[in-house]
């Protein structure tokens, strides 16, 4: 049969067991030579189980089903068995080594020996400047403009993205599997990417794209695959489908661009008023300046910004958690406050759930009840700090019920749960404290749309009830969502404070970026 | 879902989470090497006096490795205990000898026990102000204390033994419970703990298989120190003490806020602090607490050998991690207790003694010794991947 003429990858009916519970029950599609094809699905469809086995991590024999790769039988023993095969992925969670060089990042397993003789020896000495200038060559060839002697610490989220592009690119790959890769970009740095993937496309490297954003997925993607429980449930043409289809598909129920918040505030004094607040980092550089703006108690105030505009250092100066000195006036509950710590903040009534929920936020082995009653074990504990179990219990399980977290028991690992879960175990524990006031730190990172709504309507009704709510997010239309008003950031400064009225996406985003790149 | 969530029981379990499969490792290994001890032997290895010996032996290195479990828990590491253990073992001979404390009776070892908690306590405070405050690395800081504390102890004593001390102090490792009384106390601590459990299983907080678990043990365990004990002299004063320095912990880090804090430190120090825990505060007694409990070691190590020497506790501190590892503690910290820490600490009992007994000799123990720990922790960390 004519090679060409093959799909490059063909998966059919695969199948995967992990004890009793299925996570894939029969996932089949095929893809062609230079298509891109937009995997989409909610957390817990089973695409990472799905990547798992393409990628060989899940080797053969673990599932059943088939895999053909060119025309040929697919057998992964294991991860790098994929990548000899052409198969290469680019992972949500980076796998680069952050104090090496870009350059030995990219030719690590193949630094070339001192005399360019082609030796592999363990000993061999390194031809630092050949591979220097193989690396240099290498991100030449791609358009990417990075220093191959930088520390990949020092990079961008979205250079470092480039990097393992480049990367894959290296290892020949024929089939590149991008795992949300937009999620910490900004707007900019989206385009770039696809600028990028659109060339990779050109040169017949086939593109598998994961992402929740349908908006980037129908500019990217020539078809859409749709998993959900485990299967294939639809495979569309972006230019005959909606994304309402599309989100039909995934959830099995559609689903409204609906404002989650209450119309009407009750007029009340405000709760919290920052009045010229800055922020000066500890090696000087200033990070925040000329920023007011209140909360009043039953609102909900949307920070908005791009990458880098400060929406994180902005909640995070607050509670007092940003190294450095921050300048300006914060006024709590009338009074001018300035917390040291999270321990003072709590106190005072406020909870700050931090952006990164695996990083900053959970205690990933333990239990979620664990983790839900950790900041207020002083409430449920006497004075010898002995903890009282029995309302510990009825607590933790009180909130589980009130977040509707999904989990078999409260002991029951956090790690084990969905995205969705963990976020609002998270939300739940910082809520425990009956906080006045909420920082939310981008709310509902990387999880699925329909735990995305969830997570809105708890925000909403925590407000309704009272509680005064700010919500720094990159995605425009959670904000657009959420928030009676948006403050907008750019470069660490205030740009606006825009009313929720008739307000787009387009308005927010014209403030947010800078003036010269529009 | 991985099939471990599967299989976990749908019932309330506060029980912070525990190896399973690790705890099992340990229990048969130490059962496998009792019965061969007793066989290569010729049966004087289960013998009464034996196993007394053994429980005497195995307090000092109990002490330190219930301490030591709290801060691996923190995902810390304390690597100055045997020199501390020296310096306050060393303290409490001087002021036996050289202060004449030890003509105070009671009162006069009284104070010295004090003596050696104080000198722990200051030692470990040291040590906890560096890790929490200064943000020194636990390995670094210990390995400093560790290097101090042997230098004091050597210019204290003038790099001499110092002994005999009194028989007040002596008896804390020569006095025993009369056996009658002994037998009463472990059946009594028996069927207490057999009640406790039984009622939070009958609340549905245990599964049968923990609890079944906890019946096979406690009752063998029972059985085996009721042979050991009230066959011989009954139970010595210093296991009462290393037992409740062994409840303390437990109780601490299973019904205290402070354990809590503990676990959260250890698995996400980051989250912890967001959280409100106080994050310096706990570390700082996770120190001092593992250097009160290094003073009693030292005390309970020159009570039973009736003096202080300057080398005293060299290598402890690598015995107790090693007893806290077999145990099935995490070195990342967050996962494990003291339960599996008794069973570590056991085994390591069980080697010494058994070796001793067969008359291997002591240079080639250490080689065996150090064999046994890289293959209980080999076989802990498949039946964890297994799992």
């Amino acid at each position: 049969m004519n090679q060409e003429a093959q799909p490059l990858l063909r998966v059919s009916a695969v199948k995967k067991q992990f004890g009793g519970i299925s996570a894939l029950s029969d996932v089949s599609f095929d893809i062609e030579r230079g298509c891109c094809i937009a995997l989409v699905g909610e957390n817990g469809a089973g695409k990472s189980t799905l990547m798992k086995i393409l990628s060989g991590v899940w080797p053969q024999g673990t599932f059943t089903g088939e895999l053909r790769f060119a025309g040929e039988p697919l057998h992964l023993k294991s991860p790098l068995d994929a990548r000899k095969a052409g198969i290469s992925i680019i992972h949500q969670e980076l796998c680069l080594f952050p104090h090496l060089t870009v350059a030995e990042n990219l030719l690590l397993t193949e630094a070339p020996p001192f005399d360019g003789s082609p030796s592999a020896s363990l000993f061999q000495a390194v031809g630092w400047p050949l591979l220097y200038a193989k690396a240099s060559q290498l991100l030449e060839e791609l358009g990417f403009e990075i220093s191959a002697h930088s520390l990949v610490k020092d990079l961008s989220v979205a250079e470092r993205q480039m990097v393992e592009i480049a990367r894959a690119v290296h290892h020949q790959a024929r089939l590149l599997i991008l795992d949300e890769p937009t999620s910490a970009l900004s707007t900019r740095e989206v385009h770039r990417l696809f600028e990028v993937l659109d060339r990779m496309k050109a040169s017949q490297v086939t593109l598998i794209y994961i992402s929740h954003k349908l908006d980037e997925v129908f500019r990217l993607a020539d078809r859409i695959v749709v998993l959900r429980d485990g299967r294939t449930v639809a495979d569309l043409n972006p230019k005959e489908t909606t994304p309402e289809e599309v989100v039909r598909y995934m959830v099995g129920r559609p689903i409204l661009d609906k404002r989650y918040f209450e119309a009407s505030v009750p007029a009340a004094e405000p709760l919290l008023e920052i009045e010229g607040l800055g922020h000066v980092l500890s090696d000087g550089h200033p990070r925040l300046e000329g920023i007011g703006f209140s909360v009043a108690p039953g609102e909900i105030v949307g920070v908005a910004g791009l990458m880098g505009s400060g929406r994180s250092e902005l909640l995070r100066s607050l509670v007092g958690v940003l190294p450095g000195k921050r300048t300006g006036l914060v006024r709590f509950d009338g009074k001018v406050v300035d917390w040291k710590n999270v321990s003072e903040s709590l106190d005072a009534g406020v909870s700050f759930v931090p952006e990164d929920r695996k990083k900053d936020g959970l205690c990933l082995d333990l239990g979620v009840g664990f983790n839900l009653s950790l900041s207020i074990l002083r409430m449920l504990s006497d004075r010898l700090g002995l903890v009282d179990a029995n309302r510990e219990r009825n607590r933790a399980e009180e909130l589980r019920r009130y977040l509707t977290v999904r989990c078999g028991t409260l002991a029951q690992s956090v790690k084990s749960l969905s995205g969705g879960n963990q976020q609002k175990v998270l939300l739940g524990k910082m809520v425990a404290r009956g906080p006045r006031l909420l920082l939310l730190d981008e709310p509902t990172r990387g999880i699925d749309i329909g735990a995305k709504g969830e997570i809105y309507e708890i925000i909403a009704k925590l407000a309704a009830e009272g509680m005064a709510i700010m919500v720094v997010s990159s995605e425009l239309p959670e904000i657009l969502a959420l928030s009676h008003r948006v403050v907008v950031l750019r470069e660490g400064r205030q740009v606006g404070v825009l009313e929720n009225q008739g307000l787009t996406q387009e308005t927010i985003l014209s403030l947010a970026i800078e003036k010269e790149t529009l | 879902m991985s099939s471990l969530e599967e299989t976990r029981p749908r019932f309330m379990n506060w029980e912070l989470p525990r190896l399973r499969a690790a705890d099992w490792t340990a229990l048969l290994a130490l059962i496998a090497c009792a019965l061969l001890f007793q066989y290569l032997s010729e049966g004087s290895f289960l013998t009464s006096r034996n196993l007394s010996n053994l429980s005497r032996q195995v307090c000092v290195n109990l002490t330190l490795a219930v301490g030591m479990t709290v801060v691996i828990l923190t995902s810390g590491i304390d690597l100055s205990v045997g020199s501390v253990l020296a310096l306050a073992g060393m303290s409490v001979a001087i002021s036996q000898v050289q202060w004449g404390w030890a003509d105070g009776g009671t009162l006069g070892a009284t104070f010295s026990v004090l003596l050696a908690l104080g000198i722990g306590a200051g030692a470990g405070a040291t040590n906890g102000f560096a890790v929490s405050r200064l943000g020194i690395t636990p390995f670094i800081v210990t390995l400093g204390m560790m290097v101090i504390g042997r230098g004091l102890t050597l210019i204290v004593s003038g790099a001499r033994a110092v002994a005999p001390v009194g028989d007040s102090l002596g008896s804390l490792s020569s006095s025993y419970l009369p056996p009658a009384a002994s037998g009463a106390v472990l059946v009594g601590a028996l069927a207490l703990f057999l009640l406790v459990s039984y009622r939070s299983f009958a609340r549905g907080e245990l599964d049968i298989a923990t609890g079944l678990r906890r019946l096979i043990v406690s009752v063998g365990g029972c059985a085996i120190a009721l042979h050991a004990f009230c066959g011989y002299r009954g139970i010595p004063t210093m296991v009462f003490i290393a037992a409740g320095c062994v409840a303390m912990v437990y109780v601490a880090l299973h019904y205290l806020r402070f354990g809590r804090f503990v676990y959260a430190i250890g698995d996400n120090r980051e989250a912890a602090l967001l959280s409100g825990v106080p994050v310096t505060r706990t570390l700082w007694s996770v120190y001092i607490l593992m250097g009160a409990l290094a003073g009693l070691a030292g005390t309970l190590d020159v009570a039973r050998v009736n003096g202080a020497v300057p080398s005293a506790g060299e290598l402890a501190e690598l015995d107790a991690i090693a007893a806290v590892v077999i145990g099935g503690t995490s070195l990342m910290g967050g996962a494990g207790g003291v339960g599996g820490t008794i069973l570590g600490v056991l085994l390591m009992g069980v080697l010494n003694n058994g070796m001793s007994l067969i008359g291997i000799t002591e240079h080639s123990q250490k080689v065996f010794k150090g064999l046994v720990i890289i293959l209980a922790v080999y076989l802990d960390t498949r039946a964890k991947r297994k799992a």
